[in-house]
């Protein structure tokens, strides 16, 4: 009478003991006699489970889907992939036998998967007229009549001989890979995605200071955790942040939060100090100013492996905590302490991520920050600011050549601009009409800049300049309603991709579709390569390049020649569809490559970055009109302003508040639940205030992604977007979205 | 007309509670005293039982979901939810979160006043309803001390349901389908430890998703288990009502468990 009797080959490998006994004893007691067997039992008639990646963010974590007699009816963490267990080789076989984790959002999916709001067919728009409020009049095509429609406005553009009057923008990681071959086939040099609105300004600094992108700490292994204006434990993207920072408290680390806010991680912190916004870079300097003046700092690492120290530490001279006191505002008594437990307390880690980064001095301070960890010679090692390399999947089997022509928003400018471009400034020369050429027609695939760069109101304006916008979405997004042709979207259990991010060791997982496209769309790679075919784009031997590629054969071929060495079968055969190298984490990977870590910058033309991590406070500050810094971050139940038409994680969070100090409410006779007037020179919102001692007296704040105008029923009309409050601003050096740099007061509505 | 309907449904419900609760706990507390069940036909050899590390949960409801999808549970049903308080005053505030799901209690005040007999504690430890029997009058809703117990007024997220409302789940021994024809709409439902998950030598969903890895479950009957040697540490919810739940707790708001933490648990999900 029990149907339910399977038991999954990738649970065997933890919990071994506990299973032997309750496997039999749980079927057993619960055919007893408490609970007969009905007669009307549902017979369930076809069930695999099928792993694969989660796609809710850009993390990537394992997960293993059930499909019952077709339907999506459960997804669960899959011990085989990393992410979601250890970002180190080590610890993922510590960790392994507690299984893996997954985050609300990821398990929320199925309800995404399957939300009656999604786009399902092609829409084209019959009014001209565009606005936010302005109803497109959408008309139902074809998918054969929008591909037509899309690939002639592309012809018209290669006839014309200016195919780089095209742009795209994408999610990260989604399907960057083929909308580069796609562009360079097509011959425009205008590929940008996510990465300049999230972490560039991280990333930026540790590659100016560490020489890598994107270091991840082995958190479970250090004595001592130092985070700025990163919150971990509730913006979690890898599904095992929580975990190992946690095993690594444990273990006996501590752990210091810097942040303006008391987020969830502080709220696990020994303790939070409430720091002035854009001021880290401050309180970094005069960290390493205590560290130093106190030879405190690991004199052996640094005589050995960096450069630029005898100057740094002349810069330092005047960075003392009275200095930085004045700035950030936390006691000088409080740096001393700081600095000495940090440079004690070995291995150490300081890490940052977009708190101070999406401010106009973030670059500094990110370097400032990650400096700390080579004072302490706590680089690469156990328990240090890892060196991490991205596993490399083999080259794209597609022979392209880039387009030798100007990118539109002037990457080049920008001396520490990342390749996925500008959206700040693509978004200034097409409201400015100022760019080097005009631009005519954009896709945005997954993206949403409506609500997603600082200031919506241009944003909007910009957008309606281009002549033909091509969105592929789930939802009728902000931007969508500012499309010419939507198309829909697929959810991670629909598409297909490799993953390789977000670890300290190699390994690459299979993204895979659990169902097929719920409404026969193509994904959307498949959109890519089937208007490269159709617009018969040619390679440099002048072949179809995507004649008789499909996206499994260019996945194949990549991981055939990546080290891995495999083919996309075996890939898909292996358990839990991921492939981890042999190799373990390797150390002191600096020392086989004779790398040295830099203090200062002077290997290139200077231009406006300076040699050492100067502090200069941001540029938009608090005055007397507007006298409160305002803030914005993420929470767990949502990821950026994607996912908030999802019931469950409605549930969770269905709007954002203003949250405010209590004793700032109180100079101002507010209280808790009042309907506010948020006001910046930029524009204006409504709220609702929240009182919690959790935040700093000069600084509001509130979670990012709500206020949608587009969506469906659960998002709609849903809380207040701080991107109407924000001016245009990029980061000069890096070209960060400065989404953090605003200014406002607030009035009783 | 029927969401009015169901709206006063519900509100007479939250009041029937208010005014029941009220003398609940007394009545829990006697009936506990008078009525010592033993444990003298328990021959099993697994106590299921869990413990959570309220220092490890990071209040990140990933358990509340995992829950959801693995019970299909509709609208503003919880088997399990997250309590969130903030307290303290700035520079030095306070941030707690406290998971709560069905205590699986040795001495379940829901099982008394059960009229059909819909309500059982399995000799496994687990509190079970049986669906077909349950009468839906919620008797057990308002004799739970820890909100445990919600009713299934058979609403779904989306109307109509989505694919994945409407499909097979498990629960128990037993595959359902959110259907008017199906026992589980239109009675009491909670948390029993993903029973039907157990029956699989898995988890229960909460265990398996935590991303602080904030829960251990397993044997109590088992001194050796790790699930035992945290029990030995732990405390619980409202022990002063002599419920004696198998649900536990280790970390924070260890020192906080007498009469205030009582009073901050809610009815409902």
């Amino acid at each position: 009478m029990m149907t339910l009797n399977k038991t999954f080959k990738w649970f065997d490998c933890n919990r071994r003991e506990f299973l032997v006994g309750t496997a039999a004893l749980g079927t057993s007691l619960l055919l007893g006699d408490s609970l007969k067997p009905k007669a009307d039992s549902l017979r369930v008639g076809e069930e695999v489970t099928i792993p694969t990646c989660c796609h809710m963010c850009g993390g990537g974590t394992g997960v293993i889907a059930t499909v019952r007699d077709g339907v999506v009816s459960k997804l669960e963490p899959n011990v085989d992939n990393p992410i979601g267990v250890c970002n180190t080789s080590t610890g993922y076989y510590e960790n392994s036998k507690y299984g893996a984790a997954m985050c609300p959002r990821g398990l929320s999916a199925i309800m995404s998967l399957y939300d009656p709001d999604r786009i399902k067919k092609p829409m084209l728009r019959t009014n001209p007229k565009k606005g936010i409020s302005i109803d497109p009049e959408w008309q139902e095509i074809s998918w054969e009549e929008a591909l037509e429609i899309i690939q002639d406005k592309l012809k018209k553009l290669l006839d014309e001989n200016r195919p780089e009057a095209l742009i795209t923008f994408s999610e990260n990681s989604l399907f960057t890979d083929v909308q580069r071959d796609f562009c360079h086939l097509f011959g425009t040099p205008n590929v940008s995605f996510h990465t300049n609105i999230c972490s560039v300004t991280r990333k930026s600094a540790a590659k100016s200071v560490l020489g890598v992108e994107e270091p991840l700490g082995d958190y479970q292994h250090c004595k001592f955790m130092l985070l700025f204006g990163w919150n971990p434990l509730s913006a979690v993207k890898w599904a095992h942040l929580p975990q190992i920072i946690l095993n690594g408290k444990q273990n006996g680390s501590k752990l210091v939060v810097i942040d303006p806010r008391f987020s969830e991680t502080a709220a696990k912190a020994d303790k939070w100090l409430p720091i002035l916004p854009g001021t880290d870079g401050a309180l970094a300097l005069a960290l390493a100013h205590v560290i130093v003046k106190e030879n405190l700092h690991n004199e052996r690492f640094i005589n050995d492996w960096t450069e630029g120290f005898k100057e740094y530490k002349e810069f330092l001279t005047d960075k003392t905590p009275e200095w930085a006191e004045k700035i950030c505002g936390i006691p000088s008594d409080e740096i001393q302490i700081l600095a000495r437990e940090f440079a004690s307390n070995q291995p150490a880690i300081a890490d940052v991520w977009v708190g101070p980064g999406q401010q106009s001095n973030g670059f500094n301070a990110s370097r400032a920050i990650f400096l700390l960890n080579v004072l302490v010679g706590n680089v690469d090692q156990p328990g240090g600011m890892m060196l991490t390399e991205e596993f490399k999947l083999g080259n794209s089997p597609i022979q392209t050549s880039q387009s030798k022509t100007k990118r539109f928003d002037g990457l080049e400018n920008f001396p520490f601009g990342h390749r996925s471009g500008v959206y700040v400034e693509a978004i200034r020369h097409l409201y400015h009409q100022s760019g080097p050429y005009p631009l005519e027609v954009a896709f945005f695939t997954m993206s949403n800049p409506v609500l997603s760069l600082p200031n919506s109101n241009i944003v909007v304006d910009a957008l309606k300049k281009l002549n033909f916008i091509v969105v592929i979405d789930n939802y009728i997004s902000e931007t969508a309603l500012l499309a010419d042709l939507v198309l829909p979207g697929t959810i991670y259990m629909e598409r297909s991709g490799l993953v390789t991010r977000g670890t300290n060791w190699k390994y690459v997982a299979l993204r895979q579709p659990v169902v097929e496209p719920l409404f026969g769309q193509l994904p959307e790679v498949d959109i890519f390569i089937e208007l490269a075919n159709r617009l018969e784009l040619k390679d440099i031997q002048g072949k179809v390049a995507f004649k008789d590629i499909s996206y499994e054969d260019y996945m194949d071929y990549r991981l055939q020649k990546s080290d891995a060495g495999i083919t996309l079968a075996e890939l898909k055969s292996f358990s839990g569809a991921v492939w981890r190298s042999n190799e373990e984490t390797q150390f002191e990977k600096y020392k086989l490559r004779n790398n040295k870590f830099h203090f200062s910058i002077s290997t290139l033309d200077l231009g406006n970055v300076d040699k050492f991590p100067v502090f200069r406070q941001r540029k938009w500050m608090p005055d007397s009109n507007y006298p409160f810094y305002l803030i914005s971050w993420k929470h767990i139940s949502h990821t950026h302003s994607r996912t908030q038409n999802n019931p469950y994680l409605s549930e969770l969070k269905n709007q954002n508040f203003l949250y405010i100090n209590p004793e700032t409410a109180k100079s101002l006779s507010f209280n808790d639940g009042d309907r506010i007037r948020v006001n910046s020179p930029y524009g204006r919102v409504t709220a609702t205030l929240r009182i919690t001692p959790g935040i700093h007296p000069k600084v509001l704040g509130t979670e990012w992604g709500f206020g949608h105008k587009g969506f469906g029923k659960y998002a709609k009309d849903k809380g207040f977007s701080v991107n109407h409050l924000n001016g245009l601003l990029s980061d000069e050096i890096t070209g960060q979205a400065l989404h953090k740099e605003i200014c406002v007061n607030i009035e009783k509505l | 007309m029927e969401d009015k309907k169901l709206t006063r449904k519900k509100l007479l419900i939250t009041s029937l509670l208010g005014t029941l609760g009220l003398v609940a706990g007394e009545l829990i507390r006697s009936s506990n005293n008078i009525e010592e069940e033993s444990d003298k036909d328990d021959d099993s050899s697994v106590k299921y039982g869990m413990v959570i590390d309220l220092d490890r949960c990071i209040g990140c409801n990933a358990c509340t979901i995992a829950c959801k999808q693995e019970n299909n549970t509709p609208p503003d049903m919880n088997y399990n939810v997250v309590i969130e308080r903030e307290e303290g005053e700035f520079p030095h505030p306070k941030k707690k979160f406290l998971p709560r799901i069905c205590m699986q209690c040795d001495k379940p005040p829901c099982v008394k006043v059960c009229p059909v007999g819909a309500t059982k504690k399995l000799n496994n430890g687990i509190v079970t309803i049986d669906y077909e029997k349950c009468i839906g009058c919620r008797y057990c809703m308002t004799a739970c001390p820890y909100g445990a117990r919600s009713f299934d007024f058979g609403e779904n997220y989306n109307t109509p349901p989505n694919s994945f409302e409407s499909t097979t789940y498990a629960e128990y021994d037993q595959f359902y389908k959110r259907d008017k024809t199906m026992p589980a709409l239109n009675g009491v439902r909670k948390c029993h430890y993903c029973s039907h998950r157990l029956a699989e030598g898995k988890l229960p969903a909460c265990v398996t998703a935590c991303l602080g890895k904030a829960r251990t479950f397993g044997n109590l009957n088992d001194p050796e288990s790790e699930v035992s040697k945290l029990a030995s540490k732990s405390w619980s919810l409202k022990d002063n009502l002599g419920t004696k739940p198998r649900t536990m707790y280790i970390g924070e708001w260890k020192e906080e468990r007498g009469k205030r933490c009582v009073n901050q648990i809610v009815y409902g999900g």
